[in-house]
This record gives C-alpha cells, structure tokens and sequence, in this order.
C-alpha cells in the first residue's frame, strides 16, 4: 500500500468515525468538539487528493470559524438543559431511516466499486495551489463569486435582525 | 492496494452524507441536526473534491469555495434562528416546536 492509499484510509475511517461518535452524543458541546476532528480529518482527505489550498481553508473556516460559532451558540442556549434531552425524537421513523440509510449507503458502495479504476494522471504541476484556484475563481467564476458575497451580507444583516430581538419583545425592538 | 484511488473518498463522502442526513432526520437537539446539515454540505464538497482531481478540472475546488461561504451563511442565519428560539421557549427541541402545526 503506497503513502498516499495509507492516508486516504487513516483520514476516511477517521473522519466516519469520529462524525459517527460525535452525532451521537447527547452533549452538543461534545458534538461539536467530535465534528471539529470529523472536518480535520475531510482536511487531510482534500491534501490527499491534492487540493492543497482548500485543505488549509477547511480548517480555518470549517473548523476554525464555522464550529467557533456552534460553540458560542452552545454558550447561549444552555448546553445543560440540552443534556437533558433524549437524544432522539421518532421512535419507527428513526428505525426506518437508519434501514433507509444504510441500503443506500451498502448500494453506493457496490456502485463506486463496479466503477471502472480510472487511473487518474499525476496532477499536473501546481494543481491545487493558490495561484491556480485563485485564477480560476477570480477568471472564470468572477461573477459567482460577487455574487456569493451579496449573499454573506444578506446573512449577516439576517443573523443580527433574528438574533439582537429582545426576548419576548415586539417587531423592532432594539436590539439587545 | 487494490482499490482505485476515487473510491475511498466518494465511498466517505456518502457514509459523511448519511450520517448527516440521519443525524437531521433523528435528533432532537436542533443544534446537533444543525451540525448534520453543516457534514452534508462538507461531504458534497469532498465528492467535488475527488471528481475535481480525477478530471484535472479546477472548477471543482472552486465550487467547494462556494460550498464553504454557503454553510457559512447557513450556520450563521440557523444558528441565530436557534438562539432566538432557545429564548422563547427555553429549549431547542425539535419536536416541541409545534406551534405553526394547524
């Protein structure tokens, strides 16, 4: 088994099992401490598969800013009520979509494995780098991206207006 | 290694995408489904990932760019919608979130 087969195992069993232990506890704080080393591992998966610089940015944005936030909404609702929850809701509901799952799951892996061995080239040089991901992102998806960042403010302006309301209060309240 | 170097990642990303989707489907905690929809979007992003690389074309790592910056904004307006609940009604289960039910 080469290096680069021994790493797509280690950070693919990896990530399964740590998102498989992690949407299972009761304690969402521990989720999302289980979650952050799930990202991490899909990190190692993308430098693997050459995607260097998204392997950077997956940790700093999955796991560093995305999963900072889980954790400070987790400060605002009060994680030890929530530890109080039973974890699950939907008794035969949740037995059906764990068979409905794991039938898709076991058909995807009989699918992936019948396709035929692509043997992909070596990437050509710089694949993945910055200077190539940036050239395609500000050339050919110039206005995807513009357009993307219309979308993060109409997010933040949206978080804040549903967030800052007062408890209990009436429309256009000040914010808290 | 027998296997061909795609396998390993598409097979993740769909066990990632199903583990998300239960996830959603079967907790109670809205935060905790909220985290399974964030492993869905990641585990679609993984599968452009591989597709990307079997195919040399850079569009796919540019679309899990894209992939980011909308999970991003879907944590933050979802996870706002969940504190402001949390203040109303004191918790975030899912199945006591009845009140638009007819």
């Amino acid at each position: 088994m080469t290096a680069l087969g021994a790493a797509l195992w280690i950070f693919g069993a990896g990530a399964a099992a740590t998102a498989a232990v992690g949407l299972t506890r009761r304690n969402p704080m521990v989720a999302v401490v289980w979650l952050m080393l799930t990202f991490g591992c899909i990190a190692g998966l993308a430098a693997a598969y050459d995607a260097h610089l998204v392997a950077v940015l997956q940790i700093l944005v999955y796991a560093g800013a995305i999963m900072s936030l889980f954790v400070l909404a987790v400060f605002l609702v009060d994680a030890r009520r929530e530890e109080m929850l039973e974890a699950f809701r939907g008794g035969p509901a949740r037995l059906l979509a764990g068979v409905a799952g794991a039938v898709a799951l076991w058909r995807w892996i009989g699918r992936v494995r019948a396709f035929p061995a692509l043997a992909p080239a070596p990437a050509p040089a710089g694949f993945g780098s910055p200077a190539a991901v940036g050239r395609t992102l500000f050339v050919d998806y110039a206005l995807p991206f513009e357009v993307l960042s219309l979308l993060l403010v109409v997010a933040i302006v949206g978080a804040v207006l549903v967030a800052g309301r007062p408890a209990g209060g009436g429309r256009g309240g000040k914010p808290s | 290694m027998s296997e061909p170097l795609q396998s390993i990642g598409l097979i993740v990303a769909v066990a990632l995408f199903v583990l998300g989707g239960l996830a959603f489907l079967t907790r109670r905690s809205a935060l905790v489904a909220l985290l399974g929809v964030e492993l869905m979007a990641n585990a679609a992003g993984l599968a452009f990932l591989v597709f990307s690389r079997l195919s040399g074309d850079l569009g796919g790592h540019v679309f899990y760019l894209f992939i980011m910056a909308v999970a991003a904004a879907e944590a933050a307006v979802g996870l706002a919608l969940i504190v402001a609940y949390s203040r109303l009604r004191k918790t975030t289960a899912l199945d006591e979130a009845t009140t638009l039910q007819g």
